[in-house]
């Protein structure tokens, strides 16, 4: 036991030793220098690279990077605030100079970036809005905050709406979202708004996201009590909800496309309801956001340009997919990983010192159908 | 010689890592920072695994850790209403409840203690997560109490305290006598079923602290508070050398061996940029080759 414990002691001592030493710091001191031949490093917390999204990403940060002539430090799979302030503290240390990540937390924004700013690194963040106003402020705050980005539901949704209405929908139905989720807010308001913008009746509606049981009783409660229903409007689509509204649809005997669906988040079987009409609206694509935060950091920490009055500040509306052949292009384009749907020179355009709040937002506001069948020459 | 080796693996293989990742990281291994982060980035599980040493000294294991730092953590918030030193107080408070419920069930339901414990991991997790879905549960202040010297102070105590009551007082000796093998320690007189229930009240004080130290991580409690937490410190604990079967081979010192080589080894991964697809098989590796060797193999014996 007392060996153990010397063994423990020297290892303590020889820590100390090294703190008592000059050790390797981030090169980055807030005023990183634009020397095309430094490779700089990025640490991305990401969280995963298995499912379509994830993985889209994870191939275009790498291709970006090596394009750029940047180094990527990569920590996948986690899911809670502690555990990527742990990957960011450990990314520091590795000496990246930027550090970008989504944030799973409201809170995940605070503490990291208090540990980014201690060290000097800058980050950058996407697809998720700040909850709390005080940390929002503090985080905007934040000097070496350089993106946030996140989803324009609420316009989406509106665009979504006004699509049943020019197919001549009257009266609908509506699954809501969480009431204290900030983009399942944006959501319902989106919908009820357009609604009454475009002159749509809400006949009634119920709230779930994520469970296919309650979506399926709830369309059948619907098709009872609403005989009249033209139409049904669904802030989620994932974890087989989107799934299940089709299908209730479908064994309800009614004619198909007799009632029009719009829903956020594309699933599976979305090209074949899109071919039977009962599909009007479908919403996905969030890949870009995550791009042009990635791309906007490394161009900080490259030295090229710095935002000024806090972080830029953007918004992304995902692709609204209104038919079969769109739907097509989209599941064979967007969120694949083989795609690369920015190209090499689109990617070098958001690295440079030209760019600005105004330029991201264009980049990101051009993220429509039109521009994937563009970028694959369709 | 070969139960030698065995016990010394666990250090030696702590050492090794240390010297790998100090030859091999460029000097980023071997800085006061990443010191720091270390012991901050280990010291909820350390603090967690000295009191579920306890537990698996009688021949337990707890399972409930995760879902129970998600129950205590809300409950505690509930409590004490946003403030931070209440908070602490009714974690510890609320812990220790939860480490009572896996002993009553354990030992008045006569199953086996990590069946409560999944029961408490599965419903304290879905608590939380509906807690979460309907209130943003944001203690800011706690961010005061994300500091390295605070952390290593609670460490040291956590672990000070632990290694005194586990090695030279009865609710200690008792825990590894029940262990080795209860029914001669009822006969000898010691009251197995009090002492069982004292070691999952100091696990849940361990918690409690563990809960405390993880909000002020991330300031505030969620659906994914203390998630994972039950497998990190059990993988730590058997990196560590801890014996599986309880009893008198079981080392306190197995929590802090463990928890360090584990954060380490993810540590130095991260430094050396390793690709994160590989990531995930070296640690099964390692883990493997650590514990196979560590390992108390006397309870398989007989298994042919």
């Amino acid at each position: 036991m007392k060996k153990i414990l010397a063994m423990v002691l020297a290892l303590m001592m020889l820590f100390a030793f090294a703190a008592c030493s000059n050790g390797t710091t981030p090169a980055t001191d807030g005023e990183a220098q634009a020397d095309p031949n430094v490779k700089h490093k990025i640490g991305m917390i990401w969280y995963g690279n298995t499912d379509p999204m994830g993985g889209t990403f994870y191939a275009w940060a790498n291709h970006a990077a090596e394009l750029l002539n940047v180094e990527l430090v990569w920590h996948l799979g986690d899911y809670t605030t502690e555990a990527e302030l742990s990957a960011c503290e450990q990314m520091i240390s590795a000496g990246c100079e930027g550090v970008y990540f989504i944030p799973m937390d409201t809170a995940a924004n605070l503490q990291l970036g208090n540990a980014c700013q201690a060290a000097g690194v800058y980050w950058a963040v996407s697809n998720r809005d700040i909850l709390d106003a005080d940390i929002k402020a503090a985080c905007y705050a934040n000097p070496y905050m350089v993106t946030h980005i996140w989803d324009d539901s609420y316009n989406l949704a509106m665009n979504m709406v006004k699509v049943l209405a020019d197919q001549g929908v009257t009266k609908v139905c509506m699954i809501s979202g969480d009431p204290k989720d900030a983009m399942m807010v944006d959501r319902n308001n989106g919908f009820i708004d357009g609604c009454k913008e475009y002159g749509i009746e809400i006949l009634g509606s119920f709230q779930s996201e994520t469970d296919a049981k309650v979506i399926t009783d709830g369309v059948n409660n619907f098709l009872t009590l609403y005989p009249d229903m033209q139409g049904i409007l669904s802030v989620s689509g994932t974890a087989g909800t989107g799934e299940a509204i089709i299908s209730t649809l479908e064994g309800s005997g009614r004619e198909a496309g007799s009632i029009k669906v719009a829903t956020f988040d594309t699933f599976d079987g979305n090209k074949e309801a899109f071919a039977k009409g009962w599909l009007a609206a479908n919403a996905g694509g969030y890949t870009s956001e995550c791009l042009v935060s990635f791309l906007a950091l490394v161009n900080t920490v490259k030295g090229n340009v710095k935002p000024n009055n806090g972080p830029y500040k953007l918004h992304l509306t995902p692709i609204v997919i209104t038919s079969e052949e769109e739907m097509d292009l989209f599941s064979k384009y967007v969120d694949n990983p083989e795609i690369q749907l920015y190209s090499d020179a689109d990617i070098q355009g958001m690295v440079q010192p030209t760019c600005d709040e105004a330029y991201y937002q264009s980049v990101l506001d051009n993220w429509t159908i039109d521009f994937v069948k563009k970028a694959v020459g369709e | 010689m070969r139960e030698r080796i065995r016990k010394i693996i666990p250090i030696a293989g702590l050492l090794i890592l240390v010297i790998l990742f100090s030859l091999t990281t460029g000097g980023k291994f071997f800085t006061w920072q990443n010191f720091q982060n270390i012991i901050m980035q280990a010291s909820i599980a350390l603090v967690a695994a000295v009191g579920t040493v306890f537990v698996m000294a009688h021949n337990n294991l707890d399972f409930s850790l995760g879902g129970a730092c998600a129950l205590a953590s809300v409950l505690a918030y509930l409590c004490s209403g946003g403030n931070l030193w209440l908070f602490c107080v009714f974690a510890v408070v609320f812990s220790i409840l939860c480490g009572l419920f896996t002993a009553v069930v354990h030992i008045y339901g006569k199953v086996p203690a990590f069946m409560g414990g999944l029961c408490l991991m599965f419903a304290g997790r879905g608590v939380a997560q509906t807690m979460a879905a309907s209130k943003y549960m944001i203690i800011a202040k706690s961010s005061v109490l994300n500091n390295f010297w605070v952390f290593l102070g609670v460490v040291a105590v956590v672990f000070g305290v632990g290694y005194f009551l586990f090695n030279y007082t009865k609710l200690g000796k008792y825990q590894k006598l029940i262990g080795t093998n209860p029914k001669a320690t009822e006969l000898s007189g010691v009251n197995v079923n009090k002492y069982k229930t004292l070691a999952f009240v100091v696990s849940g004080i361990t918690l409690g602290i563990a809960c405390s130290l993880a909000l002020s991580r991330s300031l505030a409690v969620t659906g994914n508070t203390g998630l994972n937490l039950e497998t990190d410190v059990l993988l730590a604990l058997s990196l560590g050398g801890i014996s599986m079967a309880g009893g008198s081979a079981t080392r306190i010192r197995s929590a802090i061996i463990g928890v360090l080589t584990y954060y380490i080894l993810n540590n130095g991964m991260l430094l050396w940029g390793m690709n994160p697809d590989y990531v995930d098989i070296v640690k099964a590796v390692f883990f493997l080759a650590t514990v196979s060797i560590s390992i108390d193999r006397s309870e398989y014996d007989l298994i042919a």
